[in-house]
C-alpha cells in the first residue's frame, strides 16, 4: 500500500516543483497566471483520475471532492463509533497533500488577491475536519491503549491493523510511559508482592460496544441480527433499505461500518 | 456532536447566489466554482455564499422552499401526519437560520418565515419527544427514524442513547438478580 501511495505522491510532486518555480518569478501578474495554470492542470489531472489510492486492495480513482466526502464520512464514523475504526491513512495523506499544494498556491498568489480569503476559508474547513478526526482517534488510542495494542498483536497477518504506523508508535510509547509512571509513583512504594502492574490493573478499559448509535444505510442490507443480550432470547432479524435512518446498538452493525454500507450520523 | 458541527456540515449544501462582480472560475479543492458574471445566478456552497454576502458581493437567491406558502403547506402536512414528514432539505433549520442571520433582506417575508420554521421545528420536536417515550416503553431493540434531520437527531442524541444504554444494562442484569 505504501509503495502504491508513493506513486501518487510522485504524480503530484512535479506540479509542486513547477509551483515553486513560479514562486521565484518576478512580476505578480505572471505569477498569477502561472498559479492558475498550475491549478488548472492539477484539477484536470484529477478528473482524469490521476489520484489513485489503494483501499481494500482495489485500485480506486478519486477526485479531491470525493476525497473530502470520504474524510467527512470517516470523521463522523470515528466520532460516533465507540471503538477505534480502521485507519484511513491514504485518505489523510492525500488530503494533507492537497492542503500543502493549496497553501503553496496561496503563498505564490499576489497579495490582496480576492481569491486568497476564499481558498483560506476552504482550507480552514478541511483542516478542521482533519484535525478533529485525528484528535478523536488519538483520544480513543489513549483511552484504550492496552486493549488496542493487544488486539493489534493478536490479529492475523492478513487483517489490516487499525492503527497507522504513527499511531502504533504513539500508542506503544503512551502505554510504556503510563506504565512507567504508575510504577514509579505508586507500585514501587508498595510491598513487593503487590508490585505487579497487570494484577493491579485488573480490568483494561475497553470500548463499550453496546453503545446506541444513529446510523444511515448507504445500501440495502438484508438480515441484520439484533440480539437482546439477555436470557429471554428476544432476537430480531431486520432488513434495511437504502437511505434508512435507524437507532440501535453498535455491536450488531459494526462490520457494516467498516465496509462502508452503514454511515454513523 | 456539537450543534455547531451540524451547522458546519449544513454549510456544504449548495445555494444559488446572484453575484454583482465578475470573476473567473475558482479552483477549490472541493470542486470548481463559478465563473461569476454580474446578475447571472450560480451555485456555491453555503459557507461561500455567506462569505460573499457579508462582503456585499452577491444577493442570495432563496431556495424555493423558503417561502411562506410552501412552509405553511409543510406545516399542515406535519400536523396531519402521525409520522415525520420529509423536509424539503435535510438541513432546513440550519440553512434558514444562517440565511436569516446573514441576509434577511434577501428573504421575502423573513419574519413570517422565521416564525413558520420555528413552528415546524417545535411541532417536530414535540412529536419526537412523544415518539421517544413510546419507543422506550415498547422496549424495542431498534427504531427506524427516517426523515429526521441531523439537527433533530442531535438535540435528542445524548438523552436517548444514554437512556437506552442504561435500560440495556438494567435488562442484562435482571436474570442474574432473579437467580
Amino acid at each position: 500500500m505504501e509503495s502504491q501511495y508513493s506513486s501518487v505522491l510522485s504524480s503530484i510532486r512535479p506540479i509542486n516543483t513547477d509551483e515553486s518555480s513560479s514562486l521565484s518569478s518576478n512580476t505578480n501578474e505572471e505569477e498569477y497566471t502561472h498559479h492558475q495554470a498550475a491549478t488548472g492542470v492539477f484539477s484536470s489531472n484529477h478528473s482524469n483520475g490521476a489520484e489513485h489510492f489503494d483501499e481494500d486492495d482495489e485500485e480506486e480513482e478519486i477526485t479531491p471532492a470525493e476525497l473530502i466526502e470520504k474524510l467527512q464520512q470517516s470523521w463522523l464514523n470515528e466520532k460516533f463509533s465507540p471503538e477505534l475504526l480502521e485507519h484511513k491513512t491514504p485518505v489523510v495523506e492525500c488530503i494533507i497533500e492537497q492542503i500543502k499544494h493549496m497553501e503553496n498556491n496561496i503563498r505564490s498568489a499576489k497579495k490582496g488577491d480576492f481569491r486568497i480569503a476564499i481558498h483560506k476559508l476552504e482550507l480552514d474547513r478541511i483542516k478542521y475536519m482533519l484535525y478533529s478526526y485525528l484528535r478523536i482517534r488519538i483520544k480513543k488510542i489513549e483511552q484504550f491503549a492496552s486493549s488496542i495494542l493487544e488486539e493489534d498483536v493478536r490479529r492475523h497477518s492478513n487483517i489490516r491493523s487499525k492503527l497507522s504506523a504513527e499511531e502504533f508508535a504513539y500508542a506503544s510509547e503512551y502505554l510504556k510511559n503510563v506504565r512507567a509512571h504508575l510504577t514509579s509513583s505508586v507500585l514501587e512504594h508498595l510491598p513487593s508482592n503487590l508490585q505487579d502492574l497487570n494484577e493491579a490493573v485488573a480490568t483494561v478499559p475497553r470500548p463499550d460496544m453496546d453503545k446506541f448509535v444513529f446510523l444511515k444505510t448507504m445500501d440495502s442490507i438484508k438480515g441484520i441480527l439484533i440480539d437482546d443480550m439477555t436470557n429471554d432470547g428476544r432476537n430480531e432479524i431486520i432488513d434495511m433499505d437504502k437511505d434508512d435512518l435507524y437507532i440501535m446498538r453498535y455491536n450488531p452493525i459494526k462490520s457494516y461500518v467498516n465496509s462502508g454500507e452503514i454511515q454513523l450520523i | 456532536m456539537d450543534n455547531d458541527e451540524v451547522e458546519f456540515i449544513a454549510e456544504n449544501e449548495l445555494i444559488t447566489v446572484v453575484p454583482n462582480f465578475q470573476y473567473k472560475t475558482f479552483y477549490l479543492i472541493g470542486g470548481d466554482i463559478g465563473p461569476f458574471e454580474p446578475s447571472v445566478p450560480t451555485q456555491v456552497p453555503l459557507w461561500l455564499a455567506v462569505h460573499f454576502r457579508q462582503r456585499q458581493k452577491c444577493r442570495i437567491e432563496c431556495p424555493s422552499w423558503i417561502n411562506v406558502e410552501k412552509l405553511e403547506e409543510i406545516m399542515n402536512n406535519e400536523k396531519s401526519s402521525d409520522l415525520f414528514t420529509q423536509m424539503p432539505n435535510p438541513h432546513y433549520m440550519e440553512i434558514t437560520n444562517i440565511l436569516l442571520n446573514c441576509a434577511p433582506q434577501d428573504i421575502p417575508r423573513a419574519d413570517e418565515v422565521k416564525t413558520l420554521i420555528k413552528d415546524i421545528w417545535d411541532l417536530r420536536i414535540a412529536k419526537l419527544r412523544s415518539s421517544m417515550n413510546e419507543f422506550i416503553k415498547s422496549e424495542s431493540l431498534h427504531a427506524k427514524v427516517n426523515n429526521l434531520t441531523l439537527l433533530e437527531i442531535n438535540t435528542v442524541r445524548n438523552l436517548l442513547t444514554k437512556t437506552l444504554k442504561e435500560l440495556h444494562n438494567l435488562k442484562q442484569h435482571v436474570p442474574i438478580a432473579d437467580e
